[in-house]
């Protein structure tokens, strides 16, 4: 027996999981957490919200580099990303398959389950959440959100009478945000009688008016690089594409810019296309009409007392009136739409909803819940066998 | 005992490998194929196609653009500009009403004076300040300016000889420094048909200002 057990812990099967379960790799991995955390939330004054949140927390490593007075020593740091899978593992491992189960232990394994679904609502949520502004003036309809974030190029086709197709095309920024001067990479597609050549691309720019040609030139325009800025919202993207029949001959170059006030056109035969370089936009299954706005601040003062948007949703012809307020929300099929901010201008009061999806919105309450409910059992558990062996002890000390 | 260890070490490289299966990174090469798309709402506005490039990234006008901007009526047709007509149009069966825009730097010597050229033009009496007070306003490119609309025989400047039988309509508006004309004359009876796209017309007029665009 005692050789089979020793054969078992020699399996290299066997030494992963009891590293995996082990209660050293849990201290290890919060203690990490605790660290990483605490790093991505100072960084956020330097680089800002995003950039530390995709630095830190969405990361599988990190290096941060540590001030020592003049001296500046990178360290190199698993990320958030991979901290939080082994944490996730570690907890399978140690404290679901290998914690003893029964009656005695049950209050213990509802905890941990739940903080891994906290962990898998954080994956979910990572994978999975859309988030973004839907911006309207009062009268205004739309359903369509988009991103804070992520910019697309999106292309779009028209035929011979300027009749557009009911889907645009996209090449989301992943496929190209890497793609500093210098680097190129083509894009194709089967529905496409072209092929799109991407370079150049700034992460924040300026298209100025630059008279003469050159190669970054592009009918007197061209693209000026200008400082990131730290909340990403503010960066206006810009890129230069090469338009090239499939054959090779050439079609176009053009810029593409965030802040262009029309898209790029290019004829090929009878058909049109248009590219434009724009933030990444989700279509919701209902329609929302701003009818009115109003804004009430504390009396004297401009200070913000309440903003109410009274809307209209719009489900297949069907109306129904609907107000959105500071922390009262719009739920609806999986879509929460909060009241975000308002601006005035020419065409009057313009609301400002951010509309949120995501899978795992309410995984983080449930599992909150359970994991008060589980230590809760947990202590009771304990209570009442202490207050039984305490109530037992005196009738065992009398019964001799 | 072998055996349970055995299968929780399976499974702890299996979640190992699925997770890192899952979260692992796109490999992209210097071809790449597009394959996402959206279904386009019926609530976003359609793009202008065909738009330059200085349009697409400037809202100021194109070098050599018209700073003016205006709907030309339908029927009517353009005629050849000039430095005192900026805009000039031509209207009816042979072209025999016309409508035109002047600007002039100064004001052109003041409202009552112009009104009063135009009246004489058409063979009627001059007015007065009181008179000019009691004429009609209208705008005129954002301004308030008068409008004025006489019947009569029309002498055009150098014209040997008056048209019988024809009306003027027109609208005197100051924007700055400078006088703004709009001028309608032609036969009465045809003036009167096209009275509805004199309105058109006057209401397009503007001047070409940057759009202040941008997302």
């Amino acid at each position: 027996m005692s050789t089979t057990r020793a054969k078992a812990s020699q399996n290299p099967l066997a030494i992963l999981f009891r590293f995996f379960s082990s209660f050293g790799l849990a201290v290890v991995v919060l203690s990490l957490l605790l660290i990483i955390t605490l790093l991505g939330t100072l960084s956020q004054t330097d680089i800002g919200l995003l950039d530390s949140q995709r630095k830190y927390f969405d990361s599988w490593s990190v290096v941060h580099d540590f001030h020592l007075g003049r001296a500046v020593i990178p360290i190199w740091m698993p990320g958030g990303m991979a901290l939080m899978v082994l944490l996730f593992i570690n907890m399978s491992c140690g404290a679901i398959i290998r914690m003893r189960k029964g009656w005695r232990t049950i209050g213990v394994l509802i905890s941990h389950l739940s903080i891994m679904l906290m962990l898998a609502a954080g994956f979910v949520s990572f994978l999975y959440k859309t988030e973004g502004a839907l911006p309207l003036f009062e009268g205004q309809t739309s359903d369509l959100y988009q991103s804070y974030h992520q910019r697309v190029i999106e292309i779009r086709r028209f035929d011979a009478q300027g009749q557009g197709e009911e889907t645009a095309l996209l090449i989301p920024m992943s496929d190209f945000m890497d793609l500093e001067p210098g680097k190129a990479r083509t894009f194709h597609s089967d529905k496409l009688p072209f092929e799109i050549q991407v370079t150049g691309y700034q992460r924040n720019a300026r298209v100025i008016s630059r008279p003469g040609q050159g190669a970054s030139t592009v009918d007197g325009f061209a693209v000026q690089p200008v400082t990131v800025e730290t909340v990403d919202e503010q960066n206006l993207s810009a890129l230069a594409v090469s338009i090239d029949k499939k054959d090779g001959t050439p079609v176009e170059r053009t810029l593409l810019w965030e802040a262009e006030l029309e898209p790029a056109t290019v004829k090929v035969g009878d058909e049109t296309f248009t590219l434009g370089l724009t933030r990444r936009k989700w279509k919701l299954p209902f329609a929302v009409r701003l009818e009115t706005f109003e804004r009430e601040t504390h009396p004297g003062t401009e200070k913000p007392k309440r903003y109410t948007s009274h809307v209209t949703k719009i489900v297949d012809g069907q109306e129904a009136p609907q107000v959105i307020t500071m922390n009262v929300p719009l739920r609806d099929q999986g879509f929460v739409l909060y009241q975000a901010s308002f601006s005035q201008g020419n065409r009057g009061n313009q609301s400002v909803f951010t509309v949120a999806s995501n899978p795992s919105d309410q995984w983080p309450l449930w599992s909150c819940i359970a994991v008060g409910f589980g230590l809760t059992l947990h202590f009771i558990i304990h209570l009442v066998r202490f207050l039984s062996r305490t109530l037992k002890k005196p009738a065992e000390v009398k019964k001799p | 005992m072998n055996s349970i260890f055995f299968r929780h070490a399976t499974l702890t490289t299996a979640v190992v490998a699925a997770l890192l299966t899952t979260s692992s990174c796109k490999r992209l090469g210097e071809r790449v194929e597009i394959t996402e798309s959206r279904t386009l709402s019926e609530f976003e506005p359609t793009p202008k196609l065909g738009v330059s490039t200085h349009a697409r990234f400037s809202d100021e006008p194109e070098p050599g653009a018209d700073p003016l901007v205006w709907t030309l009526p339908d029927g009517w047709s353009e005629a050849e500009r000039s430095q005192m007509r900026p805009v000039n149009l031509r209207f009816g069966p042979n072209g025999e009403g016309e409508c035109y825009l002047s600007v002039l730097p100064g004001g052109g010597g003041g409202t009552l004076a112009n009104v009063n050229r135009w009246r004489k033009q058409m063979g009627q009496e001059e007015i007065e300040e009181e008179g000019l007070a009691n004429l009609p306003r209208r705008f005129l490119m954002g301004v308030e300016g008068v409008f004025v609309s006489v019947d009569g025989d029309y002498a055009n400047v150098g014209a040997a000889e008056s048209l019988p039988d024809y009306r003027m309509l027109g609208v005197i508006a100051t924007l700055g420094e400078a006088g703004l004309f709009v001028k309608m004359v032609g036969p009465k009876v045809l003036v009167e048909s096209e009275m509805a796209a004199f309105d058109q017309f006057v209401n397009s007029l503007a001047l070409r200002l940057p759009s202040g665009g941008g997302q």
